[in-house]
């Protein structure tokens, strides 16, 4: 239809031009607009490294050679990938039954203790069902956590966002006195848990990197979780209820039950990427055990606009960021403050740049006819 | 032509498309100064679209403006106010809960900042308000004042703003009969001192009385352009719709079925106020092959009959009958397993998922049943197909059934939500307000819709303010008043005698 509109002979200004152009291109212009919001952000980064007395250049080899430069790099880039992804999967979910979960932090923290429970203290198992158990130990105490906040929803409508907000600080105060008192190895004078036992661990994928089979789980999670949202009736009742509760009142959709899939779920993706965590990485439950991982899920959902492939990119992308940075701090002795300065500016930088591409869509693409 | 009277605004081919629609082919069209010029046409047909680049809401693919001759390029809302155009929307841009002072004086810079400088704004907009004549009380908060005060100070806004060049978007479609009244005689004033108006309508009386010259838009192109006085509602219709607009329907008289939805006494408390009834003893049946209508002016307890009905409230007392089983304490996707359809009277809140695409929208009831859903998956091409089906038979336009349904017009959607709930297994179909807000043809297509699933034996509850579309098609008449039917009708009975009662006087 486009070219009887941009005949050659028709006079057309500049801006029509662009737009027409923008809208038979916003896939390629989004992705040029994202690309240049991390540029830009890098270049005020650069400057602020400049004057903190170091080479940005050299500042910035590091962070592209440590975090895909090397095989090791680029294991421990896919290795920080698997709970990002968990728990932006966990994140989105929610958000498109309508259920803002902003727990995912403290639902990591509780299926990492269901993990736990089941992965140290349970022995004699088989691998293979070890692992099996200890994963669903992981859903079911985070989606345990996550009901907690869901079941005040529905039966006494209190707001969820503060509830699951609230529900992390317990949750992490309560790993700390778990790891202080009944969960503390006996064995060590440091106050951590005692490991999982090697039955109940995930094997490494990628020698001579920490990449272990919790990756292969994260992608099956996202395929799994997009098909249920887009090809199951469950999911559709899901997005409907997400978008438009009324419509789905009137249709005869039970709300409360489709309220609670989407607790179960969001609940429990965000406690699986905590046991994953757990069992491939870190094997002892200790104070810190996410360095924050559920929060930065909420920015990877957002930043990925709720799709699968937007996903994969941006928790890709602060993944990125998290390992790149830190080798700068090692590598070019860039300070950690500024290093959280940086990392700040890219997220802001590309959530901005998400804004200005709705935007450009919206008036290139426009509403109603 | 004894003078050459100048051009305000003339369009020339603007195009405009959104994603696989062409909201406006080639427009070309003059608007003079001191006129009252109408945009007439139906939904969808391009009006707003093309008024909305004017002000600078949109912009058109190709094409040019031109303002008193000189070309208009830059077409910005804020540029727009500069030029003297001043837009009035459907719904208000208006802060609720600060006063119309306030309100009016918002946007503009102050002439001492950073003090506000309230006492100069009041000062000047008195001032524009005596000039035109618009009488409005600054002190009042916009959330006290009724719906057609509420536009009195939109217009007082853009006249503030300098506007000569007035555009209101379907202006009546909020307002009273005797609010609409006042507001063309405002006009007029207004018109008479020399400001242009823009008047976009689908309404032919409307705009026969207030407007010099006529525009009809049809399908995105204007089809004619006429002065007042050498045309008629005739053949406006005509042109409007692309042919003749029947206002009669034959109905087949039928022999009534067997009953197959009766309310039994229903009875339901107001929440606020436990001695106070919203609705009291109502008894309906409703037969094979019949439509009952209920008249009656909004608010008088219609919409809290229809959610008992579907079961999304429960009545204090009473009981539901559908098919002889008692049906009052169902769930909802009980009932619409039993065979009830409902057409609510909010499509875009009720009705629609609005970011959902057409196919998605027609499963909505129906999604986990067979042939939708096969074992844990929905399977999209029986889907793809079915809404193919509803697009053609219930002729929906659209370029793709995968559009969502916030991209389509009002009359467009309504026939999405029309064909879903019809081409179901529906036994009883409850209707409200089918056509609120859709242009004259696409209401004959709802009517004969509603009349053929009549005819094909379904039980049809109608309940709509329009007195008229009542007495097209119902069989028998219930008019309700406060909570309780007070009189019967039927399509027979005169319009004053069933206005009386729906104002409440009865014998």
């Amino acid at each position: 239809m486009s070219e009887t509109i941009l005949s050659p002979g028709s006079q057309t200004s500049i801006k029509a031009r662009f737009f027409v152009f923008a809208r038979n291109n916003l896939g390629i212009i989004s992705v040029l607009i994202s690309l240049l919001a991390i540029v830009l952000a890098l270049l005020i980064g650069a400057i602020l490294i400049a004057i903190a007395g170091i080479n940005p250049w050299e500042a910035y080899s590091f962070l592209l050679k440590g975090s895909f430069g090397n095989r090791y790099g680029f294991g421990e880039t896919l290795t920080r990938f698997i709970p990002l992804l968990f728990a932006s999967l966990s994140f989105s979910i929610a958000y498109k039954s309508g259920f803002f979960n902003v727990g995912a932090e403290g639902q990591i923290y509780i299926g990492a203790i269901g993990a736990l429970l089941v992965g140290a203290y349970i022995s004699n198992l088989p691998p293979v069902l070890h692992i099996t158990l200890t994963l669903l130990a992981g859903f079911v105490f985070g989606a345990l956590w996550a009901g907690i906040a869901g079941l005040l929803k529905i039966f006494l409508g209190s707001n969820e966002l503060v509830n699951t907000m609230m529900l992390n600080y317990v949750a992490i105060f309560l790993v700390e006195y778990l790891i202080h008192g009944p969960l503390k190895d006996p064995h060590l004078f440091i106050y951590q848990s005692s490991p999982i036992l090697s039955s109940a661990r995930l094997p490494i994928i990628l020698p001579k990197t920490p990449l272990h089979a919790g990756f292969l789980i994260a992608l099956a999670s996202i395929v799994i979780v997009f098909y249920i949202l887009y090809r199951t009736p469950i999911g559709y009742q899901m997005r409907t209820v997400g978008a438009n509760l009324r419509a789905a009142k009137y249709a005869g959709i039970n709300i409360v039950g489709v309220t609670l899939v989407a607790i179960i779920t969001t609940g429990g993706l965000a406690g699986l990427g905590g046991a994953v965590e757990l069992m491939g990485a870190q094997f002892r439950m200790v104070a810190g055990f996410s360095p924050g991982y559920g929060y930065d899920g909420i920015g990877v959902a957002i930043m990925g606009r709720h799709n699968p492939v937007g996903i994969v990119l941006a928790a890709l992308l602060f993944a990125i960021i998290r390992v790149g940075t830190g080798a700068m701090q090692r590598g070019a002795g860039v300070p950690f403050p500024l290093l959280s300065v940086i990392q700040g500016l890219i997220i802001i930088f590309v959530i901005a740049s998400s804004y200005l591409i709705s935007k450009l869509s919206e008036t290139t693409i426009g509403g109603r006819a | 032509m004894l003078m050459a009277e100048e051009s305000h605004i003339t369009f020339r081919n603007i195009t405009k498309t959104f994603p696989g629609v062409l909201a406006l082919r080639n427009i070309n069209l003059e608007i003079k100064h001191g006129q009252i010029h109408a945009l007439l046409g139906e939904n969808g047909a391009g009006k707003s679209t093309l008024m909305n680049i004017l002000y600078g809401l949109y912009h058109q693919d190709s094409g040019e403006i031109f303002l008193d001759g000189e070309k208009y390029a830059l077409n910005t809302p804020k540029n727009a106010t500069a030029h003297g155009i001043g837009m009035i929307h459907q719904h208000f841009m208006l802060i609720p809960n600060f006063t119309i002072l306030e309100n009016i004086m918002l946007g503009q810079t102050s002439p001492k900042p950073p003090k506000l400088e309230k006492d100069y704004f009041r000062k000047e907009i008195l001032k524009v308000s005596a000039k035109f004549g618009i009488e409005v009380d600054l002190d009042l908060l916009v959330e006290e004042v009724s719906v057609g005060m509420q536009q009195k100070v939109e217009i007082l806004k853009a006249l503030y703003k300098g506007a000569k060049l007035l555009i209101l978007d379907e202006p009546t479609s909020v307002l009273t009969p005797q609010e609409s009244q006042e507001l063309f005689k405002m006009l007029h004033d207004l018109n008479n001192k020399g400001t242009t108006i823009i008047f976009i309508s689908h309404k032919l009386n409307e705009v026969m009385q207030i407007s010099d010259t006529i525009s009809v838009l049809r399908d995105g192109e204007v089809v004619a352009t006429l002065p007042k006085s050498q045309t008629s509602q005739e053949e406006l219709s005509r042109l409007m719709v692309g042919r003749n607009v029947n206002n009669k329907y034959d109905k087949a008289s039928e022999p009534i079925g067997e009953e197959i939805f009766r309310i039994d006494n229903i009875s339901l408390h107001d929440p606020h106020n436990k001695g106070r009834f919203l609705l009291k003893d109502i008894s309906i049946q409703i037969s094979k092959g019949e439509i009952v209508g209920i008249a009656g002016v909004d608010q008088n307890g219609q919409e809290e009959l229809a959610e008992i009905i579907c079961a999304l409230r429960a009545a204090t007392f009473g009981n539901l009958y559908m098919c002889r089983h008692d049906v009052t304490n169902s769930t909802t996707r009980q009932l619409i397993e039993l065979g009830l359809s409902f057409i609510p009277s909010d499509r875009r809140n009720q009705g629609l998922v609005m970011d959902f695409s057409i196919a998605e929208n027609t499963i909505l009831e129906t999604h986990y049943q067979k042939p939708f859903t096969r074992g844990f998956s929905l399977q999209p091409q029986v889907i793809s197909d079915y809404a193919e089906m509803i697009v053609k038979e219930y002729d929906v336009r659209t370029p793709s059934i995968n559009v969502p349904v916030k991209n389509l017009s009002g009359g467009n959607q309504q026939k999405v939500i029309i064909g879903r709930e019809l081409s179901r297994n529906t036994r009883f179909l409850l209707v409200m307000q089918p056509t609120m807000g859709l242009d004259v043809g696409a209401i004959e297509f709802v009517h004969q819709r509603l009349l053929k699933a009549r005819q094909g034996g379904m039980a049809i509850l109608m309940i709509s303010t329009d007195l008229e579309e009542v007495r097209k098609l119902s069989d028998r008449i219930l008019v309700m008043y406060e909570g309780k039917i007070i009189g019967q009708a039927d399509s027979t009975t005169s319009i004053e005698k069933i206005g009386m009662m729906m104002a409440g006087f009865f014998q």
